[in-house]
């Protein structure tokens, strides 16, 4: 595991990290997120003591990096294993190669390395590309060999800094998927920078989101989307703006509260207050744990008392609010355009639409 | 009042034969030099930049600059200006030995500023990949920035050797040999057109191998 206790990173005058503090248990992923410029990038260099920390330690099994000397940092630097953006592999090496550089640097021997690269280019998939060049593969095959150099020397850590940046949302799965098997079979704990909300969403156990160099938020993914509008749960699960409603009273803003909301609720309490319901907005999605996560906008189209409705979506699991949802999003990720949802008036619509039929059809 | 008498072709060979070795020679001598000095002058002038293994504002200040100078001086001119240096290190002024020390002091920062560029292009996180997985600096040089940068240091070494050649030929002044000198003493001085006519198509020819064979080795070497 890792502890990062009141990291803190100055260049000059300038404050890019201020007092992170954050652990990463064996078997977990923590996602760290922030627009650009939040620190992130730094956080990784720091986390991997590519860069010293002003002040602050890094506790990695107990051990504090930072306190080390060069020559000691060079060994324990192993137990902290980096998969870098765009994979970063060596382009006059093979795949195979390139697994067992970080291997030849600390003196493994020979057949212990070609072993280990065997079982490395296995566990990734990639065993039958071992003796081809990074050219000759592609972006989703190369970061794979990134991953399976990064877990060389068998860390406790792995920090993945955007591993997915650049690569197509099919690649992108592909790699998550890997990396959550990694997490359960190899129980390392990693620590996932990135800007992709939908990353975080499908892989993630917990969240962090970083802002001007500190950590504003943080829960597990499920408690953050389950338990609050924050503007990080908000990002999480975004909403595409519905038709304008015409009557603010009549708006309701909903949150699946529980992971095991009963999908007929529009129906079930539809008859129960003896009212239509117009889905206007909504994103339901199953997270990490199994559970399903959901947000929506409905209107109410029955004038009746806000405590009467409370309570009937209450008894379902579901937590709702009168009035519309505040729109702003700050600096949340996802506000670029990473996000379905909030980009694109035209799109926005169409996959408003496409969301309400694919609930219409599960309530009915 | 002199008259110009051409070597006729078939006496062409034994005057040419012995300049090429020459050159050769000077050339061979001189690129032997200037890899084992400018090599890790390149490799200091990188990693002591503020985006090298270990930067160094004020070494890499001062090497950069005596590097400049050495590039700065018109080949003739240093040559001129170095005499005193090469009667101290070959006690001649004349002749092949005296053009190895001139034509060194021009390659090397040549050199270096090859390799310094070839190691540039290098995106920095392949070297972090190295450090962040416990490389030592010198660890991280032999692996990844001179495995990584080959090709460029190669492509750098054939444009190295053809400068060589062109100032093999400007040392036939001090009376270094070589087509250089076979081409100024008989092809313009006695008015020789078929020595003079033979020195370029031979130097042309040398060139155009170096660089093809150059390129060729290079993209063998690309993946």
């Amino acid at each position: 595991m890792i502890e990062v206790t009141a990291l803190t990173k100055r260049y000059g005058s300038l404050t890019v990290l201020d007092g992170v503090d954050f652990a990463v248990q064996a078997g977990e992923i923590a996602a760290v997120v922030g627009p650009s410029g939040a620190g992130k990038s730094t956080l990784a260099r720091c986390i991997n003591l590519l860069e010293k920390p002003t002040s602050g330690s890094i506790l990695v099994d107990g051990r504090d990096l930072t306190r080390l000397s060069r020559r000691e940092l060079r060994s324990a630097r192993r137990a902290i294993g980096t998969v870098f953006q765009s994979a970063s592999l060596l382009q006059r090496m093979t795949a195979a190669e390139n697994v067992a550089l970080p291997m030849r640097f600390l003196d493994i021997s020979h057949s212990e390395r070609i072993k280990r690269v065997h079982e490395l280019l296995d566990r990734v998939g990639m065993l039958h590309r071992a003796n081809h060049y990074p050219s000759q593969l592609s972006g989703g095959q190369q970061q794979r060999i990134g991953l399976a150099r990064g877990l060389a020397l068998k860390p406790s850590v792995l920090l993945a800094d955007e591993p997915t940046s650049g690569l197509d949302p099919q690649t992108t799965s592909s790699i998550l998927k890997l990396l959550a098997e990694l997490r359960d079979e190899l129980r390392v704990a990693v620590v996932l920078i990135t800007h992709e909300m939908d990353v975080v969403r499908s892989v993630a156990d917990s969240v962090a989101r970083l802002h001007e160099g500190k950590i504003i938020e943080r829960g597990s993914v499920a408690e953050v989307v389950r338990s609050s509008d924050s503007e990080l749960a908000r990002a999480l699960l975004p909403l595409p703006p519905g038709p304008a409603p015409q009557h603010e009273s009549e708006v309701w803003q909903l949150r699946y509260e529980r992971p095991d909301v009963d999908p007929a609720w529009l129906t079930s309490i539809g008859r129960e207050l003896d009212t239509d319901i117009s889905v206007l907005a909504g994103l339901i999605e199953t997270i990490d744990d199994g559970g399903a996560a959901g947000r929506m906008t409905v209107r109410i189209e029955r004038p009746l008392a806000a405590a009467e409705v409370r309570a009937a979506f209450a008894s379902r699991g579901i937590h709702a609010t009168q009035g519309d949802v505040p729109r702003t999003q700050g600096d949340v990720p996802g506000e670029q355009g990473d996000v379905p949802g909030t980009h694109g008036g035209v799109a926005r619509a169409g996959e408003a639409e496409e969301r309400h039929d694919a609930l219409v059809r599960s309530a009915a | 009042m002199i008259i110009a008498t051409a070597t006729p072709w078939s006496g062409v060979s034994s005057l040419l034969l012995p300049a090429l070795g020459q050159t050769a020679a000077m050339v061979g001598i001189v690129m032997c030099i200037v890899v084992v000095l400018g090599l890790p002058l390149g490799l200091l002038i990188f990693n002591t930049s503020p985006r090298g293994l270990t930067p160094h504002t004020t070494v890499n200040a001062s090497i950069s600059w005596i590097a400049n100078l050495g590039r700065s001086l018109p080949f003739l001119v240093l040559m001129a200006t170095v005499i005193p240096f090469t009667q101290l290190v070959v006690n001649t002024t004349i002749g092949i030995k005296a053009a190895i020390i001139p034509m060194s002091l021009a390659g090397i920062p040549f050199f270096a500023r090859l390799v310094e560029n070839a190691i540039r292009e290098i995106p920095r996180t392949r070297l972090d990949v190295g450090i962040a997985s416990g490389a030592s600096v010198l660890q991280v040089i032999r692996k990844i920035q001179l495995t990584e940068a080959l090709p460029g240091i190669v492509a750098g070494l054939s444009l190295n050797v053809i400068a060589m050649i062109e100032y093999s030929a400007i040392a036939g002044a001090i009376g270094a040999g070589g087509l250089g000198y076979l081409a100024v003493n008989y092809g313009y001085e006695q008015f020789d057109s078929h020595i003079m006519i033979s020195c370029i198509v031979v130097l042309v020819l040398i060139v155009q191998i170096v660089q093809f064979g150059g390129d060729r080795i290079v993209r063998s070497l690309t993946h």
